[in-house]
């Protein structure tokens, strides 16, 4: 029976039918596509865009490798042309990592809140706009490269900036947003001992006031000890210079390090006395 | 060559090169489209076609290509809720429950407590999340021929 219709489609409803198909498709398509790129936030595109260059990069180091060992190995004519090309590409592709990571950086910096915070957020990311500035300049250099002998120079200048300012200067942008994302946590953490002690002290009684007394002293502890990591961090973050490449970072890193484990511990504090009370 | 050596359709056209000439069928005239003149339908035809409207509604082909019709807005509007992500909005809060039961000021405030811990708890997780992201790659730019 329902060969009977089909073999009754005549051509008009078959070919309308096929469309309707592909019209289907096509509005699948694009709704999936537009869901997956504009649920993303830009800080997540970001990521992908470095995910994606990331293994250009890959392609392109092996290619060089390959290229380069050739060349090591025959010294021939077309060896060296071909080397030239890989290394020209392999140079693009870093400049162009490094690029899409300070922009990582950068969009970072965007996604974080700065509100109260004493660092200056345009200052900041100004510093990750200058580099990427730079590496702009840089490629422009490279793509004008004609001969293989042009390129190690240019890879060496790349070297010297990356060990000097672009190191320090995203070290810089790092440090702060430590800085201001564990201020931002301490600052709700401090509003919501206040909240939980308002509270717990309506409720005091003599079964529970050494308790309430207790957790009183310990949570003042913790949050001065948030403090003093904080402090500690803040005194690092200045000695970050964004003229030459240090370790200054981890030392910031380090000390919000303690000031979240500090949080965790105010954390458990909260919950454990709204199990007592 | 014989006869039964012949395939079915050259066989056919045989038999049509055969036929008397008032047999043969009839080349329809390719002009008859173009001279076609725009009319309005009679009333009489109109009937007829409506009489006929049970018949062509019964029609496979119709509702085939009916159902085809139908089924494009469906789809499009199932794929554009899907694509909206209904489960990143907040829910709207149900004000029933709280007519039905409602909750001392109490238990509000602590509701109010619990969330922000969860709140915080998040915020501290997230604060080492995305650190090591940032930190720039290792390249090899030590280039020398």
């Amino acid at each position: 029976m329902h060969s009977i219709y089909a073999k009754s489609l005549k051509p008009k409803a078959k070919r309308l039918v096929y469309f309707s198909i592909f019209i289907i498709m096509l509005l699948a398509f694009s709704i999936k596509h537009s869901a997956n790129t504009y649920g993303q936030t830009p800080f997540e595109k970001t990521k992908e865009e470095y995910s994606i260059q990331l293994k250009k990069y890959n392609l392109a180091r092996n290619n060089y490798l390959t290229k380069k060992a050739n060349y090591e190995a025959f010294k021939t004519a077309t060896a060296k042309k071909e080397t030239f090309e890989s290394t020209k590409s392999y140079l693009i592709e870093i400049n162009f990592l490094l690029a899409d990571k300070l922009r990582l950086v950068k969009e970072y910096g965007n996604s974080i809140d700065w509100e109260n915070s004493n660092y200056n957020k345009n200052e900041l990311l100004t510093l990750l706009d200058e580099e990427l500035s730079y590496l702009q300049n840089h490629w422009a250099d490279v793509d004008k490269t004609t001969a293989l002998e042009q390129l190690p120079p240019l890879a060496q200048e790349l070297k010297d900036r990356l060990n000097t300012t672009i190191v320090a200067k995203t070290d810089k942008n790092i440090g702060a947003y430590e800085l201001v994302s564990t201020e931002r946590a301490h600052a709700n953490s401090n509003s919501l001992t206040q909240q939980i002690k308002n509270y717990i002290n309506p409720l005091s009684n003599d079964n529970n006031r050494a308790i309430i007394n207790n957790w009183d002293s310990e949570i003042d502890s913790v949050n001065q000890n948030i403090q003093l990591d904080i402090d500690k961090a803040k005194l690092e973050f200045e000695k970050i210079s964004i003229e030459r490449k240090s370790s200054r970072v981890n030392n910031v890193i380090e000390a919000t390090k303690g000031a979240r484990a500090e949080l965790e511990k105010s954390l458990d504090l909260y919950r454990e006395i709204l199990r007592i009370i | 060559m014989k006869s039964q050596e012949i395939n079915t359709m050259e066989g056919e056209i045989l038999t049509e090169e055969n036929l008397p000439e008032d047999e043969k069928p009839k080349v329809k005239n390719p002009k008859l489209k173009t001279q076609r003149k725009f009319s309005l339908p009679s009333f009489n035809s109109l009937l007829i076609k409506i009489e006929n409207l049970p018949n062509i509604l019964k029609n496979p082909r119709f509702i085939i290509i009916f159902s085809l019709i139908l089924i494009i807005p469906f789809i499009y509007i199932a794929f554009t809720l899907l694509g909206s992500k209904p489960t990143s909005q907040t829910p709207a809060e149900n004000p029933a429950p709280e007519i039905l039961n409602p909750s001392p000021p109490i238990d509000k405030k602590l509701q109010d407590i619990e969330n922000k811990i969860k709140s915080l708890q998040t915020e501290v997780d997230l604060l080492d999340a995305n650190l090591v992201e940032l930190a720039l790659p290792e390249v090899d730019l030590n280039i020398k021929f």
